[in-house]
């Protein structure tokens, strides 16, 4: 559905109410798509559990959790982004319902036709509730189901489960309605705080389709993971839990495996902003019979060193064993906090995609081939950065540009792709590529205050990549991007939040002998809230992707559609 | 055609959501006055719907809170019940409405919102159709209320509603004319 006169009515909108404030206030699907709608950042959708995603800013062609954090054993991708199980309980108390659906259903336009011509349109739903603190104690319960885009693999979801089950199984993967949602679960969980510190414990239980990381096979998992945590002055004591039970499609029955991780940390804070973490995990797996773990007992020892001088210098430092190598890595940001103008250097080098979580998926009768998650080489990257930039009371501007480079890049590399079904799933494994890519970032962000209830804000990057790596990353980035977001506010407590995204054509690399195509598209969101009581309670209507035409944006993607949010949420 | 329907009733609705003024402080609204309605009336199927669905009765439920001193917020409940012309179909049509209304001299009422529908059917003599579970869908209403008439402790009037469901393949229209009995709670 294209919807021009809409597009034209919005960006009107945007510019009548003139609007904008320091954050953007559009509001979505809690926690996983926030920065598809709020942000300028790369979003490339595949399903609401499945995404890429990764400033626009960072130069390097990866997502930041990769790039510089302790890699973990449930949290880590080479080029994407995965719903996580172990999410950590939201730090302020509230209680909020959410509910939502794609626009587009037939309603009485079947009763016109007689027949319906168009894929059903599905719906979220969401609920968390905070208990008041009560002597230390808090407790938490919340229910999430996002069937928002789960119309695209109905068919093939069902045919997973037809084949593993030849009776079906009786039910959906998901605690109601027939959509086969991307998850469905909830989360109860207490906290107690006391002086030396602090204690959580969570439990989850639910539904989840999920990808494997190299093959892309999608499997439906019963989902259970408990967590808990206890921190006593400097010392971090982590246990968790995550039991997987799924549906493997030569597996006539259900096979279950598990991973329990624990952690002990010493945090400690020396001289100045450093910090240090040094301790040890231990990982104890229950067999898989679709993955090879290189060991099912891992004890990994690790430190890890930052220092942060607030005006200018980041170092990160990381150092872990795995029981066959080492890794390294080691990050570096130089750069002139204290004045719009400035210059810094990003340097980067890493040896090894994630030691915690290095393994194999094993071939399976319809699919022969093996895919490998190993890898351990060095990949270097370094970025120069130069800014400019002035603000006053009306306005604010400021230019960057970043020339980089990244010498020999981690990047999955296909040995064939076969369709299961229409279906993609790629063989291959995680490699070095031997070559080079090096590129040019620019961007131009300016910002007008015309009343402080008034606000537009507008952000353009442009880009351009050269060099034989260039084309063996996940996602050829687009070359030029924009963002124009508004906002308003009125005596009433009513705030509208507008904003307008556009990327021109983008690929996509790792998934045909030949790029998939994302054409170049316009995004429109808008969120209309009232707040009440000292903003301790809002009430909203969010339209999200305005009169999106049906666009994937990946071949196993699903339709990224128009949806309305309408919600409510209490604070205290 | 369905793209104009759809600017207008945005904008038209976001104006009427600009009922304060753009200032530096917040005063929230007080909700100082509550009015409880009732509506009877029809739905009227248009468009595309004209030759599909007969009109049918309309029974309603609101609630209005004063917003600012000229402006209103409004929660609405209707349901209809819509016969098929040339299928053995009758569906329940029901709604949720959320918006705000323009207050215009002597009690008169301009407001607009956004609306959740649901569809289902009530009976079904003809096969197999989605809307044998629910269906809902997102849209939009404006709404127009004449000026009232006294009754003692309730208020007349007609109010006519115009709505846009956003379905596919074509949005989805209907029109409403109801008898309003209002009550002012506090």
């Amino acid at each position: 559905m294209v919807n021009k006169f809409l597009c034209i009515t919005i960006v009107v909108l945007c510019a009548v109410f003139q609007v904008m404030g320091q954050e953007s206030n559009i509001r979505t699907e809690y926690g996983a798509l926030d920065s598809k709608s709020q942000t300028i950042d790369l979003f490339i959708l595949q399903t609401a559990s499945e995404y890429y995603t990764k400033p626009y800013t960072l130069a390097f062609p990866y997502s930041t959790r990769e790039l510089y954090s302790l890699p973990s054993f449930d949290q880590f991708e080479l080029y994407g982004k995965k719903y996580s199980v172990f999410k950590p309980l939201p730090q302020s108390r509230y209680t909020r319902i959410q509910t939502g659906n794609e626009v587009g259903d037939p309603l009485m336009q079947e009763l016109r036709d007689g027949y319906v011509t168009e894929s059903n349109r599905t719906p979220m739903t969401e609920l968390t509730l905070y208990s008041p603190i009560v002597s230390g104690w808090k407790a938490l319960f919340s229910f999430e189901q996002v069937d928002h885009f789960s119309a695209a693999d109905i068919t093939y979801k069902q045919s997973v489960l037809n084949r593993t089950n030849p009776t079906f199984e009786a039910i959906n993967y998901s605690w109601f309605g027939e959509n086969y949602p991307q998850y469905s679960s909830f989360v109860a969980g207490v906290e107690k705080k006391f002086s030396k510190g602090i204690s959580r414990t969570s439990y989850r239980d639910g539904w989840l389709w999920l990808n494997l990381k190299g093959s892309g096979r999608l499997l439906p998992y019963k989902l259970r993971t408990a967590q808990t945590e206890l921190a006593v002055e400097e010392l971090y004591l982590t246990g968790k839990y995550h039991y997987k039970r799924y549906l493997g499609d030569e597996l006539l029955t259900h096979r279950t495996s598990y991973t329990t991780e624990y952690s002990l940390e010493y945090r400690g804070n020396s001289i100045n902003q450093s910090t240090h973490k040094l301790g040890f995990d231990i990982a104890v797996r229950g067999d898989d019979p679709l993955v090879e773990y290189d060991a099912l007992l891992k004890v990994i020892p690790f430190a890890q060193f930052d220092f942060k001088d607030e005006k200018s210098f980041t170092l990160t430092n990381t150092l872990a064993y795995n029981g066959s190598y080492f890794l390294l890595r080691d990050s570096l940001m130089v750069r002139s906090y204290d004045t719009l103008s400035g210059a810094g250097v990003n340097l980067l080098v890493t040896n090894a995609i994630n030691p915690k979580d290095d393994y194999t998926e094993r071939p399976t009768s319809n699919f022969q081939d093996s895919v490998r998650m190993r890898h351990t080489q060095l990949m270097q990257s370094y970025a120069a950065e130069f800014y400019k930039g002035e603000h006053n009371t009306l306005f604010e501007w400021n230019v960057y540009t970043s020339p980089w480079v990244i010498m020999n890049p981690h990047y999955f590399k296909i040995d064939s792709i076969v369709s299961d079904g229409g279906y993609l799933l790629r063989s291959g494994g995680v490699t070095s590529h031997g070559g080079n890519a090096w590129g040019l970032k620019n961007r131009l962000k300016a910002s007008l205050y015309l009343h402080n209830t008034f606000t537009v804000r507008g952000t353009i990057h442009l880009q351009k990549v050269w060099g034989s790596a260039q084309y063996s990353f996940e996602l050829t980035e687009p070359e030029l991007a924009t963002f124009i977001e508004a906002q308003y506010h009125n005596s009433f407590g009513l705030q509208v939040s507008a904003n307008a995204k556009f990327q021109t054509v983008q690929y996509l690399n790792g998934w045909g002998a030949t790029p998939y195509e994302i054409a170049g598209h316009w995004e429109y969101n808008l969120t209309i809230a009232q707040y009440l009581y000292n903003n301790s309670i809002s009430v909203w209507a969010s339209a999200l992707n305005i009169g999106a035409r049906e666009l994937k944006e990946h071949p196993n993607g699903a339709f990224d559609r128009f949806r309305i949010i309408v919600g409510g949420e209490w604070r205290y | 055609m369905r793209s104009y329907v759809l600017g207008v009733l945005l904008l038209s609705t976001s104006c009427f959501a600009l009922g304060g003024e753009a200032g530096d402080t917040i005063e929230y609204p007080k909700f100082s006055t509550g009015t409880v309605a009732l509506s009877l009336g029809g739905s009227i199927p248009l468009d595309n719907l004209d030759d599909v669905l007969e009109m049918g009765p309309l029974l309603g439920f609101s609630f209005a809170t004063e917003y600012s001193s000229t402006s209103s917020i409004v929660l609405a409940f209707e349901g209809s019940s819509l016969k098929a012309q040339y299928l053995p179909v009758e569906i329940w049509y029901m709604r949720g409405k959320a918006g705000f209304a323009y207050h215009l001299p002597l009690g008169a009422r301009l407001g607009g919102g956004l609306a959740l529908s649901f569809v289902r059917s009530r009976s079904n003599d003809g096969g197999p159709l989605m809307l044998d579970d629910n269906e809902s869908d997102f849209g939009v209403y404006a709404a127009l209320q004449t000026p009232t008439l006294s009754l003692g402790l309730f208020q007349l009037s007609v109010e006519g509603s115009w709505d846009v469901l956003f379905t596919e393949p074509e949005y989805s229209q209907f029109a409403s004319v109801s008898l309003k009995v209002e009550y002012g709670a506090w």
